[in-house]
């Protein structure tokens, strides 16, 4: 090295060479390493770019979507009419009450349950009084009511009771309806 | 001019002076570098920036399609449930009031019906739960009037069976009969 010096550069300008050289060389990888994370940044920025094309096509889907859904509010609304939830159990319940009173005859709810083994039905069971044709219009109008009722016990049979020595006839209903148009709300 | 240096020592002269070129053209250049990296901050930043902003907007859509994919098959989900439940078949072709009144019509029409007094009508599943069960109870003045009954029931074809105890036959009047109807 020293020979080096001697026959070539001085000391000093040996050092200013190395230190201009480390400079430069720190330079340039600096310099590399900004053009590569520009690159790296445009190209992530190209991916994002397709990634959101895709996304906002698939939004335009959903949008669509719940387009139609809003569009058939109304409809759904209508559907939502024909069902009963476990909110509005007691309307459901007055609303048989209404129909007793509407047909004439004395009416008693026996049991009010959701069975275990069918969440989304409601079992109403119904006991009534009355003269023949009231409990039968009772039946229909039950069997009419705007819900999926099906009856799963309608039975209408004589009675007798005594008043003050009178011996009063009449008919004893006795109705299970199970509301399958029921939900229960989470 | 009498060249007064030695061979060596201006081979090492002129040495020394490339050597202080390159240098100062090392210098230059790491500066002109310099520059040209100054320069690429702005570029550098802006890209970082606008990346970050995409990542922002994707990650927003990506939240929000969620939600309302979310929010949109739940809907779906409940009203085809709800159509189901709509659709479902409950019950018979005929409604309890309907069979009921079919029973009355049936005593009315057979001969010798005035004679037949009902006294309790019943429909309900049956315990296998796959059918239903009609029972019809009451009271005949005679065994024929109760025969009469039965087999206008019999004849309607509407039902799946009808079965009478033959012991409700055992009494001559004023006989309290059961009847079962399999629908």
């Amino acid at each position: 090295m020293n020979w080096l010096i001697k026959i070539f550069i001085s000391k000093k300008t040996l050092r200013l060479f190395l230190v201009a050289a480390i400079l430069v060389l720190a330079a340039i990888s600096a310099y590399g390493i900004a053009v590569w994370k520009i690159r790296k940044n445009i190209s992530e920025a190209a991916d994002l770019s397709s990634s959101i094309a895709v996304e906002s096509q698939k939004e335009a889907g959903i949008e669509s979507t719940r387009n139609i859904l809003r569009g058939t509010a109304a409809e759904r609304e209508k559907i939502d009419m024909y069902f009963v939830s476990s909110d509005n159990i007691v309307d459901f319940l007055e609303k048989i009450e209404l129909l007793g009173k509407k047909s004439g005859i004395t009416l008693s709810f026996d049991s009010v349950d959701i069975p275990p083994d069918e969440k989304n039905v409601l079992r109403v069971r119904v006991g009534t009084e009355g003269n023949w044709e009231n409990t039968f219009y009772f039946l229909s109008l039950i069997e009419n009511l705007p819900f999926k009722i099906e009856l799963e016990k309608s039975s209408i049979s004589k009675a007798e009771r005594v008043v003050s020595n009178v011996k009063i006839s009449y008919w004893r209903g006795d109705f299970t309806i199970k509301l399958v148009s029921f939900y229960q709300n989470k | 001019m009498i060249n007064l240096l030695p061979l060596q020592e201006k081979t090492r002269i002129r040495n020394e002076y490339l050597a202080r070129i390159s240098v100062v053209s090392l210098f230059f250049f790491f500066i002109v570098i310099l520059i040209g990296g100054a320069l690429l901050a702005p570029i550098i930043v802006s890209s970082s920036n606008k990346k970050a902003e995409l990542e922002e907007k994707l990650a927003l859509i990506k939240t929000n399609i969620a939600k309302d994919a979310d929010r949109s098959a739940t809907a779906i989900k409940d009203f085809r449930s709800k159509i189901a439940v709509l659709n479902r078949k409950v019950g018979t072709d005929q409604t309890p009031s309907q069979i009921f009144e079919k029973i009355i019509f049936e005593k009315t029409l057979s001969q010798g019906g005035e004679g037949v007094r009902l006294n309790g009508l019943s429909y309900q599943k049956t315990a296998d739960r796959t059918g239903f069960l009609v029972r019809v109870n009451g009271t005949a003045n005679d065994r024929k009037s109760l025969l009469n009954f039965v087999k206008s029931l019999q004849n309607d074809g509407g039902w799946k069976e009808v079965k009478v105890p033959v012991s409700d036959f055992a009494k001559g009047k004023d006989l309290e009969f059961s009847l079962e109807i399999t629908i």
